[in-house]
């Protein structure tokens, strides 16, 4: 434990900290801008949370991020999380502040890397294009943990808040384009959007079940955002106009068994987005899609420091259209429509410290990955990364 | 000829099927030696500490960070020594976990802020820990059995 506090008061403040550093390389498409050129470094995370006691019920904390992958992040330093919690028991605590999104195992942890076994979390479930929406909240959350006895424990975060939405959000420009794309038939266009969450609700549990190494988890989310842009009609002078980001009955189940060192995890998510636009007083639905991914991960320790690990992940942009028919009705290939990635890796921890991953995908579709492609003429359906990482946590 | 060949055929697949036996049976004794045996350690408070003994599976709870409190109403305080043998062996033993899985639970709670409200200390030997025990009244750790000794108090684990 670091501590750069006096005695008395390092007593009562825990620093931690973390950093890591990344190398992509991917053949025929760009998982991040450059990589199937020379590679990209430009894959990297740093991290400091203070915690402190106030009293024997009250905490507070917060976490300073900076991070880069890609056109994303740019070492911009931002709050992570920071919130205050207070404990009523085990069972109850409310927290209010900006508090990360409970949102299947790996949400909550996606930035740090000694957190998980892979370089690069399965796409299907953890799309960077959509980190931001689902990164943090700022709001109000009850949390805990209750004991059911012989039927194990449930852990609990039920959530309400608002979303920051950055301009340099991958999903902002795909709904920007996506707009676009319906109003080019009729000679319009609008200009960068501007969103403002009006509704986030939603919550994860996780039972801990009788049967050793076995986990099971359940969220739910409803999203509601409003955005606004200026619409362009020849011959007319600009004017606002006004849409809608509804993410209605999302879920995501996970589930998770460990035997000695083997851990088997799958989690599957839906995610229904619907996109509309106000043009005449009227809602036009622009786009109306259930997203739908699923992995399945194998992962052994060997020793007490080397772990392997092999994981399938599965995109559909549309769970209605796995054949890709609507993305070759907008001019693009049918593979746009999914994602299909094979990945084996191996994770070693040098010590409690340090860790470093290296992993190779084999990957069919281009579905999570073509925002991060400038000539979507020249992608590929079948391409491979290699990523590795290097991170130390104290 | 032929004969020969498969004769050699046989003392071939009888090498490999000898080799692959003893592979297993390894792997096997191993996966039993991590599983099934106790680790050498011993649960330790601070001697002004009323408890005496404690179950396996609060032991557990207490490590997990889900069972936070003493019956005294005061928060603990959780030592934990995260190298070496003792690391591995008190993760399989009383938390059910590897090691990397035990430290990757810890890290995720403090980097997620979902350990706001939990005292969890980080020590590199036995020793180190001990001296923190013996100074924090609400503290719980582990450290190997030889260095037990007036300091601090040893907790039975039942």
């Amino acid at each position: 434990m670091v501590s750069i506090f006096p005695e008395s008061i390092s007593e009562r403040i825990q620093l931690n900290g973390f950093l890591s550093q990344g190398f992509v390389y991917s053949t025929h498409n760009d998982f991040i801008p450059q990589s199937s050129k020379n590679g990209s470094f430009e894959m990297n995370e740093a991290a400091l949370a203070i915690t402190a006691d106030v009293s024997k019920k009250l905490r507070l904390g917060f976490q300073l991020l900076a991070r880069d992958l890609g056109r994303i992040g740019n070492h911009k330093l931002e709050l992570d999380w920071g919130f205050a919690e207070y404990r009523f028991a085990n069972a109850f605590s409310l927290r209010i502040g900006k508090i990360k999104t409970p949102f299947g195992f790996f949400n909550e942890f996606r930035d740090t890397d000694a957190l998980f076994p892979m370089v690069i979390l399965p796409q299907s479930i953890y799309d960077e294009s959509m980190r931001a929406v689902f990164i943090a909240y700022n709001g109000s959350a009850f949390c805990g943990n209750l004991n059911l006895g012989d039927a194990g424990s449930l852990n609990y975060h039920l959530f309400l808040g608002g979303v920051n939405h950055p301009p340099d959000a991958p999903y902002m420009i795909q709904i920007y384009t996506a707009v676009n794309v319906g109003l080019t038939p009729y000679g319009m266009s609008i200009s960068p959007i501007v969103m403002d969450t009006q509704e986030f609700v939603g919550g994860r549990v996780i039972w801990k079940t009788p049967l050793p190494g076995l986990r099971l988890g359940g969220s739910f989310v409803h999203m509601k955002t409003k955005f606004n842009s200026m619409l362009s009609i020849p011959g007319l002078d600009p004017m606002k106009v006004y849409g809608h980001m509804k993410i209605d009955k999302g879920f995501f189940l996970s589930g998770e068994f460990n035997l000695g060192n083997f851990t088997l995890t799958s989690e599957y998510m839906e995610l229904p987005v619907v996109l509309s636009l106000d043009l005449t007083g009227q809602e036009e639905t622009l786009s109306d899609e259930t997203m739908q991914g699923l992995y399945v991960m194998g992962s052994y320790l060997f020793g007490d420091k080397v772990t392997l690990y092999s994981y399938y992940d599965r995109f559909y942009a549309d769970k209605g259209d796995h054949e890709g028919f609507s993305s070759v009705r907008l001019g693009n290939p049918a593979y746009f429509a999914w994602q299909k990635d094979f990945t084996v890796g191996l994770r070693i921890d040098i010590n409690f410290n340090w860790t470093l991953k290296v992993e190779w995908h084999t990957v069919d579709g281009l579905s999570k990955s073509y925002v991060f492609n400038d000539d979507l003429f020249n992608t590929k359906q079948k391409w491979n990364i290699f990523a590795t990482k290097l991170s130390y946590n104290f | 000829m032929e004969y020969i060949c498969h004769q050699t055929l046989i003392q071939l697949l009888t090498v490999i099927h000898m080799k692959l036996a003893k592979i297993i049976i390894f792997i096997l004794l191993l996966s039993l030696s991590m599983l099934c045996f106790p680790g050498e350690y011993a649960v330790v408070v601070n001697k002004a500490n009323p408890v005496e003994e404690i179950s396996a599976k609060d032991l557990q709870k207490i490590f997990l960070g889900e069972k936070s409190t003493w019956p005294d109403g005061n928060q603990i305080k959780l030592a934990v020594v995260n190298s070496g043998d003792l690391y591995g062996e008190f993760a399989r033993n009383i938390v059910k976990m590897t090691a990397v899985q035990f430290s990757m639970y810890w890290k995720q709670k403090i980097f997620t802020g979902s350990g706001v409200g939990t005292d969890i200390k980080f020590f590199k030997d036995g020793g180190k820990l001990k001296e923190y025990v013996a100074a924090t009244p609400d503290a719980i750790g582990y450290i190997q059995p030889n260095l037990l000794d007036g300091s601090i108090k040893q907790v039975k684990v039942i």
